[in-house]
């Protein structure tokens, strides 16, 4: 591929591009600026807040989400009528659009809208644990372990089918580990940063060796994969990350009153009743696990986790349940309107959707370092 | 609140023997909590305060000896119940990135919620409490970076505050304070012991703040009690020497009538 060639990016679609983004984040700070209103529900022996701001805020990135996804049913090489593409998408199984809508672009968008949700809670579980920004599961080793296993099934001659099983094996060993080399009275968020970065270079030379050991031909199987994508998703990669997500994301909702008392620390956590050392296993399981799922399907796919949370916390403050909610949604948005970008804006060449999460996280990635190396 | 607590508690460590591993911090001590005072445990730095505070209250686990709460041995009630009876502030808390004040406080209503009980009439009641009392109504939409060193020091008492429990340790929760918000702290300490019959303990460096609110000192040195009860009996001249290897001279504070320790020179001991 020419990288020439796909220099000039499709006006058309740069605007479009632009425009959507613009209304996104205007609508979403709008609302997110409005006054926090708590109402209380309680029935017998249940009981909870809400927070009507988080709500409705929550409520319109739901809605930029099912309208991301409706444009990448809409938009694609392959005319098809807008209308027709939403038809057939939702009702009319005797279109004669069928395959390219429901094989092809309604299981994308699906499979995107899930990944980013999982990488993103993924991130908001890790960051708020940690107390550390910079920790999310791709900075700690998850994406690399997933990619060392992947690489390696694929060079000894392995099944492309059991690539999501391996990177998912990949990634929890890889999460693991750094527990285990993290651990020392407790859990540091420096200290797993550290050895994040470690494990990190260490597998990536893993990759390196096998890629120069091993026949190119299949080495190369595994290269589009490890930049991270969602093409050629199909129901299957879908209904994998459905599972995982539907598991996953009510365990960490449940768990999610432990967090916001060990975000306090580990001896005031103790001194308000928690099991600290089970409850941040609990929690950093999930979150491992969640991230592992997102990775074993659309590859290891960076910078969503660490990006996302980040942006959802400066719209709606530190982790409760509404803004735990919020995070996930705005990761679909955010991975749904890279993967747009990946397909339109250098058409008919498609990228990866991983070139854009990382070029977009990239540069936030060193300012973040940048802002917080007194904390390193 | 008082009507919620138990009308009193007993609370002892009996041969407490606390070490980190190396060597022995705190060895053989034996103390009682009064019932319903506010007690300062005092002593030079590095005498084991803050040990004994934390071993008190579960934080750390001694080699040796049994912290009784109720008569139960501390370490065999789960730590939720405990943590309903008993709380603690230890030192140098940090605040989670952008959290508001009313959110913080309230998490200090964790051992009371259950997984779908989250936000019950007693939980607002208590957190409300809590607030008024450390006079942070009207702050709590802030975000806690945003305040002072002394408004921060009032929302962390009163997240263990919200916490509703009969017996508060805090650890040095002046230090760091001026005048004028060390006094503020204390006075709402006492308060709370007089007004809602609540036991506090607290670890205090300076002895004419300890001598001047707590009803009963508790003097620690090298891991042993020297001295325990009123201010009066504790804080003397042959006293203060030993404990702190310092000359002084005691009067009787104008204002209080307490003890006030004026220092004249070490003993170079």
């Amino acid at each position: 591929m020419n990288l020439l060639s796909i220099a000039s990016p499709r006006l058309n679609s740069l605007f479009l591009t632009l425009i959507v983004l613009v209304i996104t984040v205007s609508l979403l700070h709008r609302v997110s600026k409005s006054k926090n209103e708590i109402s209380v529900i309680r029935l017998g022996s249940l009981s909870s807040r809400l927070n009507k701001k988080l709500l409705r805020l929550n409520f319109v990135a739901f809605v930029i989400m099912i309208a991301f996804m409706a444009m990448g049913v809409m938009f694609g090489d392959f005319p098809v009528p807008k209308v027709r593409a939403l038809s057939t998408a939702l009702w009319d199984r005797e279109s004669e659009f069928d395959f390219v809508i429901n094989s092809i672009r309604s299981p994308r968008v699906v499979v995107a809208a899930l990944a980013g949700m999982c990488l993103a809670s993924s991130g908001a579980i890790f960051q708020s644990l940690i107390n550390n920004p910079l920790v999310s599961p791709d900075v700690i080793g998850v994406n690399s372990g997933a990619a060392v296993c992947a690489v390696v099934l694929l060079a000894v001659g392995g099944q492309v089918t059991y690539l999501p099983f391996a990177a998912f094996i990949g990634a929890i060993i890889a999460a693991v580990g750094v527990y285990v080399l993290s651990w020392k009275r407790g859990i540091a968020g420096t200290r797993l940063v550290l050895i994040g970065i470690g494990i990190n270079s260490l597998l990536a030379a893993v990759i390196t060796f096998v890629q120069v050991r091993y026949p190119i031909e299949r080495v190369m199987a595994a290269a589009r994969w490890q930049a991270g994508t969602v093409f050629g998703a199909t129901w299957d990669d879908a209904r994998i990350l459905g599972i995982g997500f539907l598991i996953l994301f009510p365990a960490a909702f449940v768990l999610l009153s432990k967090l916001r008392i060990l975000q306090l620390g580990d001896e005031t956590a103790a001194a308000l009743g928690s099991s600290v050392e089970r409850d941040r296993l609990f929690l950093l399981g999930t979150g491992a696990a969640m991230a592992a799922v997102a990775v074993a399907v659309v590859g290891p796919l960076g910078f969503v986790a660490l990006m996302v949370p980040q942006a959802a916390r400066l719209l709606t403050g530190t982790i409760t349940g509404g803004s735990y909610i919020f995070t996930a949604l705005l990761g679909g948005i955010f991975l749904l309107g890279a993967d747009l970008i990946a397909l339109h804006l250098f058409a008919p060449v498609m990228l990866p959707v991983g070139v854009i999460t990382a070029a977009l996280g990239g540069p936030y990635f060193l300012i973040l370092l940048a802002r917080y190396n007194r904390a390193i | 609140m008082q009507s919620e607590h138990t009308p009193s508690i007993s609370f002892t460590g009996e041969d407490l023997h606390i070490s980190y591993g190396g060597p022995k911090i705190i060895e053989g001590l034996n103390v009682t909590i009064p019932n319903g005072e506010v007690t300062a445990i005092i002593g030079p730095n590095g005498c084991g305060k803050s040990t004994l505070l934390r071993a008190l209250a579960r934080i750390l686990t001694p080699d040796k000896g049994i912290v009784f709460l109720d008569g139960t041995d501390i370490g065999n009630i789960p730590t939720r119940e405990v943590a309903r009876k008993l709380g603690i502030l230890t030192q140098n808390q940090r605040a989670p990135e952008a959290v508001s004040v009313s959110d913080l406080v309230r998490r200090g209503r964790y051992p009371h919620q259950r997984i779908f009980d989250q936000w019950s009439k007693e939980d607002e009641k208590a957190v409300d409490h809590a607030l008024e009392i450390t006079g942070l109504s009207e702050y709590k939409e802030k975000h806690v970076d945003e305040l002072s060193g002394g408004q921060k020091q009032r929302v962390w008492i009163a997240m263990i505050l919200a916490q509703d429990t009969n017996l508060m340790l805090l650890d040095e929760p002046t230090t760091h304070l001026d005048m004028p918000h060390q006094i503020e702290i204390l006075e709402m300490l006492v308060k709370l012991s007089v007004d809602e019959d609540r036991t506090v303990v607290l670890v205090l460096h300076d002895i004419n703040m300890a001598a001047r609110y707590c009803s009963n000192l508790i003097a620690l040195k090298e891991g042993k009690i020297l001295a325990t009860g009123r201010p009066s009996k504790v804080v003397t001249t042959e006293m203060v020497e030993s404990i702190f290897g310092l000359k002084a001279l005691i009067i009787e504070d104008p204002v209080t009538g307490s003890p006030l320790c004026i220092p004249e020179a070490l003993t170079g001991k």
